[in-house]
């Protein structure tokens, strides 16, 4: 009796104590998923992420806006805004992408091992960063990612200059360290193979671009960072270019966007006109003429010289558009991704030279981006060579202009020729920036082409006092409106 | 005299060392449960040598060597020690040398020993055999009563007979006399030698009520709200959920079945919905082991495509003939006990068990039940197949506005009723062959489909009681063909209980439930079209005989591909699950003192639920084959350790206990998924072209450790205080991140007061007369594994590692459980003797911190976020009135009636979530100023005056066609999102009639609901097909509405009167358009008054049993779900719903209804 009485009473203080037991938190964690992670598969993840979402707020927009190309289901055609596309870019970015980074530049930061690899996420964040401040203009920024840290759920919006100058505090920052670490490879690299010295390399390019961006607001400060981006070494072949490397498993993006109901991808008049008269032989790599739709059992005929290729047209007159996206080559799931095409930065080079940032030959610049563009091509799925004899052909007969304003109007239209399919954003802004290529707005619309995307709807119902705020800056609507530009291309 | 007395059982307590591993040892469960302990045998050579012991050692020493029982008076032996040394003794011999210095002498009878002392001996003692009979009221013997000698444990049992035989030590003794369900007696022998003991059933007065923990308590101690239900309530009706016969028959439960088919889950709420997102099913405590009762229905998983499948909540593993009582633990003071997870309510199921001293008992119940299906009885007859008022012509069959839908049989366009009169003519059916044009009607086309369902049902129990314990064993065997062809429900039961008294003080009860559950072909919730009869029925023109959909091509393809044809389920889809459940307990009592009393519980619970899913290839769902297999394994255990305390000083008495208790919860599933069968009939992954990979969860996970106290103050029997506490410690709530706060405190206090007692009041009127208060707390366990960041990995990219943040949710920065605080008032009456009796309360609960998951901006960089945001009331009255109209000999009329009002609402909702508040399911949401889960869409516009608005169309084309003059109207709808409805009805309750002739009993349930809405979805489709009665106004082109068509713009508004005819096709159908019509014209009240239950009972008059074997023999008749004496929905059913969760406004047209007849034979020995 007295030990039934011990052991119940034992029972009872056990149970009692073990009400503060030690092990419900890890009792508590899911059993099925991963607790503690390589902070490089989650770089890798957002680098991966980068390219394989839905490219449709690209093509919708971006494609239809710089003349690119057709579809009847583009908004961008007729420069009116929908929310899909609006919610799929704001989405397609601050979700996959800076999930990762948001989470994993704290971890890496304490991590003496992994500096390298700190550095590299703190240079992929800005750099889908300035994708969405492109898109947007004022965005939230310094309040984003800090959910879980600080129990921000309704980050406040940051003005994009303050944005840009953060970038630039960020990329310098990334320089150094990588500078530093050298020796350290970046972990979860699916660029370079962990090389920290391509990493700066493309970091001293991105300094580029974001120096070019600010001629109009900050001429000064762009002479400034386009002479430290030089100076810090930006890359110098197309081996140092950031290509993802896709897979049926991860695959790239515009073979989704192209397989969901884009088939009739046509390619737009203006830049098969601006590429017939020029002469260049990217016209058979960029499109194909098909007889009907690629998914209802479409074929591509094979044109011996691009007199039969036929882009669309707003006038009647003109003959049915014939030239689709050359499918073979974008819409596979392996087709590589180029994140941020090495020509672009020989533009660019050529650019600040021309404007007197730098010295330099502008021409030998100019040469080596279509160079490089060209040879570039050869990496597609279907490996297209243009070879060097078409090269020099076509260098030869687009010879840069003797006056400054006509060889940055081509240069730029260069820049706009090279960025197609990948790079269409990054084309909308350098048109935006430098008025390059001069493109007629499309009869019928409003006649303005847009430099801005409204914000998504969905920040009006889960955000609305912070994007409301930031609204006031684009004339309080959210559309396509004259005052809505984005800071730099006021 | 005072006696002790001793035997041999006594002295060997059965004690486990380790009491926590009891439960893991249910196989020893049995082993112990059967350790009968018997007395040895009586042997006459007694060996004794020991010296200077107390004499009562040195008597059970030769208790323990020949088994002979003695009687003593505690003053007589105590301090007497001797010292004795006899080899191969008689009894004589051992005791004359035990006693010889002593002043003690001894008798013996019948191997029972007294002693006395020497000077009183010869002249009053006298030991005496007493013989009798225990009989009941009408002077039937009670067979196994049990007849003890007061101040022992010595005792017998009654015989067969009532008859019984005991010696005693004289003429003094008192004998107590007991019966399970009787009130015991003490009988004095004086000098008698033979007694006849009549015992009076125990009144409903002094009832004793189960409550929390399983703690039995005088109804008049209790504070709060609790309703018993006998198990012959829940037998007798046999649904296969017994929880569904408790439906219009408890105050404030509101049991809902849908139509998932025997062993679905059932939605069963107590006063309100209390959580947002958790469960609103009460807590199943099943022997004071809380059961896995989850519900896991998945109305709306990715499973879409299988129509949403509901896996069954469990409780239907439970035989209802297996059940003693069901107690119902309403409001929160009640629940407290069971802190967290008794939010809504605890449910305590009390099984059957052999009773003490009864002796053998055998039970056989046999059960047969019809099914039949009860036709839609107000679908039009008027109109045929066609459109524009017309039967299809060849002609339609190339018109490409058809899509080639006539021509194949797909789409909706061959199931359209929009054409002409049903006049006999000829007419194209869907299977190209031309015949006359009369209806289909629904009962015809039922009788086609439908065949008649059997239910049997055979249990047979057998239970046996002896002086120390008893057994139950139980085995029972279900057999449910439904009416719907292929589908059929089976249970297997064997339920094996014992009790055990070792000695005196420890008592121990052990079960084991074991069952299996078959469910073939069960119905799928809701759909999308793949066939369940409900959603196709509607959607089948008027005049097209449905076994036209089961034709094929010569090629065996089905020639109607038209999505929603039931013959496909029928004969190419698989829908089996099979639930294997070992349901177990384990409860030893050790009383200490007579005031202080331990106790253990243990129960375990596995529930092991494979399923196959399977589709073969056919031409119209899944064309080329699905093969699924899920299996479900749940387990669940509790242990709880307590001790109670009792004492009584003068006018106050004090029961108090405490305790602690741990549960654990786990599951783990595993889900196979693959398409494309190459051959139809092998199902085996290696058959399917493409296998997903597996899908494997260990989650939820969770334990919860708890403490828990309890002191009932009662003051001159007629005022009562008691206050509880528990505190609870989730697993659920902790995390590796700070600020997380594990546990949480549920105290409560309640207050009775019998104030006919207290002021003692003439009961010749007020009988009884009880006010009482309550307030409590309880909560709802939080979901677990939610308070940290977790990582999944991806398929590798180019050889590099990729992983992402689970789900992108951001764990929350703190969680606490939702909290319910409750407060009650309530009043029970009784008058003219208990004729009449009256229980009323009225309740206010306050529901706090519900869990909601939130979309958050993705500029957080996550999308979604756990996070405690709202709040609501439920409040309501409840009122339950009984009583005997008429009480003579041989008839009796008892009247019993329920009725209760609850009203929610959603008082606030945290701003992150949005005015909007949060989506449920289709048009069912949540906004703060609404109750729960409400009805929200579209209206049909009114101007300013509040006249109906309409807008011309051509009736031939609709709206779109600008080239052809309008000729017709429809009303015009109003897109702005309006309030249509609660689902929750504002009154529920039943009546229920008995009859009693002399062994004739008849009774009949009436129950309803009033208030409440349900938006029918398949009453859009009856409209949109032109099959519903609706759509008859205006079909003849004459019915010119009352309302006004605005001339102006929308800014502008300039109205006119109307002119043209309304046109009810293109306002329903359009064209194949369902959307010109707004979501109020799918609400209906879901008002209903049913007569859902009458039974006709004849039990055998003992006068023919006598001499016989047979104890009672009892046939009845019983049919339920009748008939609906009101009821406002048209066509569907008001009870039913897509989902039994938050989804419960909305219905997708589901089965129709059935009634059942049953045939049920009760036969005891």
């Amino acid at each position: 009796m007295k030990n039934s009485l011990k052991s119940i009473l034992f029972f009872v203080v056990t149970a009692a104590l073990s009400g503060c037991t030690k092990n419900f938190p890890k009792y508590n964690l899911n059993p099925d998923a991963i607790t503690t992670i390589d902070p490089g598969a989650l770089l890798s993840d957002a680098m991966v992420n980068t390219s394989i979402v839905d490219m449709f707020p690209r093509t919708a927009y971006c494609h239809a806006f710089m003349q690119y190309g057709y579809a009847n289901d583009w908004p961008g055609n007729a420069y009116v805004a929908t929310d899909d596309v609006s919610q799929r870019y704001w989405n397609n970015f601050y979700r996959p992408a800076l999930n990762d980074l948001e989470y994993v530049v704290p971890v890496l930061k304490a991590r003496t091992d992994l500096q390298s690899t700190y550095a590299a996420a703190r240079i992929w964040r800005v750099f889908v960063y300035q994708k969405l401040t492109d898109y947007y203009g004022d965005i939230p920024y310094s309040q984003a990612g800090k959910a879980l840290s600080d129990k921000v759920f309704t980050p406040a919006y940051d003005p994009q200059q303050q944005i840009y100058t953060d970038f630039v505090k960020e990329l310098r920052e990334s320089i150094s360290i990588l500078s530093n670490n050298a020796n350290q490879k970046v972990s979860g690299d699916q660029f370079y193979g962990g090389n920290a010295a391509q990493w700066k390399k493309l970091a001293s390019s991105m300094l580029l671009r974001i120096g070019m961006r600010l001629i109009k607001v900050d001429p000064t400060q762009a002479s400034t960072l386009a002479k430290e981006a030089i100076a810090d070494g930006v890359m110098s072949s197309n081996a140092d270019m950031p290509v993802l490397l896709h897979n049926a498993a991860a695959p790239n993006g515009f073979n989704f966007t192209l397989n969901d109901g884009q088939n009739d991808f046509f390619l737009h008049k203006t830049l098969v006109t601006e590429m017939k008269v020029a002469g260049d032989p990217r016209l058979f790599v960029y499109g194909g003429v098909y007889n009907t739709f690629i998914a209802n059992g479409g074929t591509k005929a094979t044109p011996v010289d691009t007199t039969q290729f036929n882009g669309y047209s707003v006038k009647a007159s003109d003959p049915a558009p014939n030239t689709r996206v050359n499918y073979d080559a974008f819409g596979q799931k392996d087709t590589p991704f180029f994140d941020f095409a090495y020509a672009e930065v020989e533009f660019l080079t050529a650019e600040a030279i021309v404007r007197g940032y730098i010295t330099g030959s502008a021409n030998d610049h100019y040469q080596a981006g279509i160079r490089a563009h060209m040879q570039s091509l050869s990496k597609l799925s279907g490996n297209p060579v243009i070879t060097d004899a078409q090269i020099s052909a076509y260098l030869a007969k687009n010879p840069l202009p003797a006056t400054s304003e006509a060889q940055i109007a081509k240069i730029n239209t260069e820049f706009w020729v090279a960025g197609f399919v990948f790079d269409a954003d990054e084309v909308w802004a350098n048109w935006r920036r430098t008025g390059y290529p001069v493109l007629t707005p499309t009869p019928g619309t409003s006649g303005v082409i847009p430099r801005k995307i409204p914000y998504p709807q969905s920040e009006f119902n889960l955000n609305n006092a912070n994007v409301t705020a930031a609204l006031a800056n684009y004339g309080g609507t959210n559309n396509f409106n004259a005052k809505a530009r984005v800071w730099w291309d006021k | 005299m005072k006696l002790n007395a001793f035997s041999t059982a006594i002295y060997k307590p059965w004690l486990p060392k380790k009491i926590l591993l009891v439960m893991k040892l249910t196989t020893l469960f049995m082993v112990i449960a059967f350790m009968q302990c018997s007395a040895s045998a009586f042997s006459q050579k007694i060996n004794l040598d020991v010296t200077n012991v107390p004499l009562k050692q040195v008597l059970k020493e030769i208790n323990k060597q020949n088994g002979y029982l003695f009687f003593y008076d505690t003053k007589d032996v105590r301090n007497k020690n001797i010292t004795i040394k006899v080899k191969d003794a008689s009894v004589d011999e051992a005791l004359n040398a035990c006693l010889k210095n002593l002043p003690l002498t001894y008798k013996i009878v019948n191997n029972t020993v007294f002693l006395q002392e020497k000077d009183n001996a010869v002249t009053s003692v006298v030991p005496l055999n007493i013989k009798g009979k225990v009989v009941d009221e009408k002077g039937a013997p009670l067979p196994g009563a049990s007849i003890k000698l007061k101040g022992t444990t010595l005792g017998v049992t009654a015989d067969a007979n009532g008859a019984f035989s005991i010696n005693v030590p004289d003429d003094k003794s008192i004998l107590i006399v007991s019966f399970v369900g009787f009130t015991p007696k003490e009988v004095a022998v004086a000098n008698n030698t033979f007694l006849t003991v009549s015992l009076s059933e125990s009144g409903k007065l002094s009832e004793v009520v189960v409550t929390a923990l399983g703690i039995k308590k005088a109804e008049k101690q209790l504070g709060y709200s609790i309703s018993q239900v006998g198990g012959e309530e829940v037998s007798l009706t046999r649904e296969p959920t017994f929880i569904n016969a408790l439906e219009g028959k408890v105050a404030g439960l509101v049991v809902q079945s849908p139509p998932n088919g025997p062993g679905g889950s059932s939605r069963v709420i107590l006063r309100g919905n209390s959580s947002f997102s958790g469960s609103n099913q009460p807590l199943y405590v099943v022997d004071g082991v809380p059961i896995n009762s989850s519900t896991r229905e998945n109305s709306d998983d990715g499973g879409k495509v299988y129509g949403g499948s509901d896996p069954g909540d469990g409780l239907s593993s439970i035989n209802p003939d297996d059940i003693e009582s069901i107690s119902v633990l309403k409001g929160a003071s009640a629940a407290a006990l069971y802190g967290g997870g008794a939010q809504a309510g605890v449910i305590l199921i009390t099984t059957k068990k052999g009773k003490k001293g009864q002796g053998l008992g055998i039970s056989f119940n046999s059960n047969t039940v019809l099914e039949k299906m009860v036709p839609y009885d107000d679908l039009q007859t008027e109109y045929g197949r066609g459109y524009l008022g017309r039967p299809y012509t060849a002609a339609d069959y190339s018109d490409p506005i058809f899509y080639g839908q006539l021509a194949d049989n797909s789409g909706d366009a061959p199931g359209w009723s929009w054409g002409g009169k049903l006049d006999g003519r000829p007419f194209i059916d869907i299977d190209g062959k031309t015949k006359p044009y009369v209806s289909q009607s629904a009962a015809k086309n039922f009788s086609r489909f439908f065949k008649t369902g059997v239910t049997t049902t055979n249990s047979l129990a057998f239970t046996k009681g002896t002086e120390n314990g008893s057994y139950r064993v139980s085995l029972s065997q279900t057999q449910d063909n439904l009416p719907t062809p292929g589908e059929k429900y089976e249970r297997y039961n064997a339920v094996i209980r014992a009790t055990q008294d070792y000695g005196s003080r420890l008592h121990t009860d052990f079960k084991i439930d074991l069952s299996r559950t078959l469910r073939k072909n069960a119905p799928l919730l809701r759909g999308d079209g793949r066939g369940s009869f409900g959603l196709a029925y509607p959607r089948i023109a008027s005049s097209t005989d449905i076994t036209l959909l089961d034709d094929k091509t010569p090629d065996g393809k089905y020639l109607s591909t038209y999505n929603a044809n039931p013959y496909v389920q029928i004969e190419q889809v698989t829908n089996n699950q099979t639930q294997n459940r070992i349901l177990s307990s384990g409860n030893i009592t050790y009383d200490i003192t007579s005031h202080l009393h331990a106790n253990l519980v243990a129960g375990y619970d596995y529930i092991n639920t494979p399923a196959l899913f399977v589709v073969r290839p056919n031409n119209v769902i899944n064309t080329n084959g699905v093969y699924r297999t899920t299996t479900i394994e749940q387990q669940k255990s509790d242990v709880r350790a307590m001790l109670s305390y009792d004492h009584k000083f003068s006018d106050l008495t004090v029961n108090a206990f405490a305790g602690a208790e741990l549960q654990n919860s786990q599951q783990y599933s595993l889900d196979l998924y693959a398409e494309g069968l190459a051959d139809p009939n092998l199902l085996n992954f290696s058959n399917a072209s493409n296998v997903h990979p597996p899908t494997e969860s260990h989650t939820p996970r969770y334990k919860t450790n708890s403490v828990f106290a309890d002191v009932q103050f009662g003051y001159k029997e007629y005022l009562f205080l008691e206050l509880t506490g528990r505190n609870d410690w989730y697993s659920a709530l902790a995390s590796t991140r700070p600020n997380f706060k594990p546990n949480l405190f549920y105290p409560s206090a309640n207050l009775s007061f019998v104030f006919t007692d207290a002021l003692k009041l003439d009961q010749s009127v007020l009988s009884f007369g009880k006010i009482r208060a309550s307030i409590g707390q309880t909560g709802s366990n939080p979901t677990p594994q939610l308070t940290d960041l977790t990582f999944t990995l991806k398929p590798p990219v180019n050889g590099i590692t990729n992983a992402e943040i689970t789900g992108a949710t951001v764990p929350p920065p703190s969680l606490k459980p939702e909290t319910t605080t409750e407060t009650e008032l309530g009043t029970e009456l009784k008058f003219f003797q208990n004729r009449i009796s009256v229980d009323f309360a009225y309740y206010y609960k306050k529901s706090d911190n519900f869990l909601l998951q939130s979309t958050i901006s993705n500029a957080t960089t996550y999308n979604s976020l756990y996070f405690n945001a709202g709040s609501m009331y439920n409040r309501g009255v409840e009122l339950a009135i009984s009583g005997s109209p008429v009480k003579s000999q041989n008839f009796t009329w008892n009247v019993g009636f329920n009725a209760a009002r609850n009203k929610n609402m959603v008082t606030a909702l945290d701003p992150a979530i949005g005015a909007n508040g949060i989506s449920h399911y289709y048009n069912i949401k949540s906004k703060v100023g609404y109750p729960l889960g409400s009805i929200f869409g579209t209206t049909f516009l009114k101007n300013a005056q509040g006249q109906d608005v309409y807008i011309p169309v051509n009736s031939r084309y609709g709206t779109s066609d600008a080239s052809q003059p309008n000729d017709a109207v429809i009303k015009d709808v109003n897109n702005n999102e309006s309030y249509l409805g609660s689902p929750n009805p504002n009154w529920a309750g039943g009546i229920t009639n008995t009859f009693n002739y002399k062994n004739f009993s008849f009774s009949f349930l009436i129950d309803g609901q009033f208030g409440g809405q349900i938006y029918e979805a398949g009453a859009r489709w009856t409209n949109y097909f032109g099959n519903s009665q609706a759509s008859l106004v205006g079909r003849d082109g004459n019915y010119i509405p009352n309302g006004v068509i605005n001339t102006g713009t929308a800014s502008a508004p300039v109205y006119v009167k109307n002119t043209l005819p309304f046109s009810p096709y293109i306002q329903y159908n359009d064209g194949g358009n369902a959307d010109k019509s707004a979501d109020e014209a799918h609400v209906f009240s879901r008002t209903f008054v049913k007569f859902r239950q009458i039974s006709l009972g004849y039990s055998l008059p003992q006068s023919l049993l006598n001499g016989s074997h047979i104890r009672s023999v009892t046939l009845s008749l019983i049919a339920r779900n009748l008939f609906y004496i009101k009821k406002n929905l048209p066509t569907f059913d008001p009870e039913a719903s897509d989902s039994i969760a938050q989804g419960y406004g909305y219905d997708s047209g589901a089965l129709p209804t059935s009634r059942t007849f049953g045939f049920n034979l009760n036969v005891t020995f």
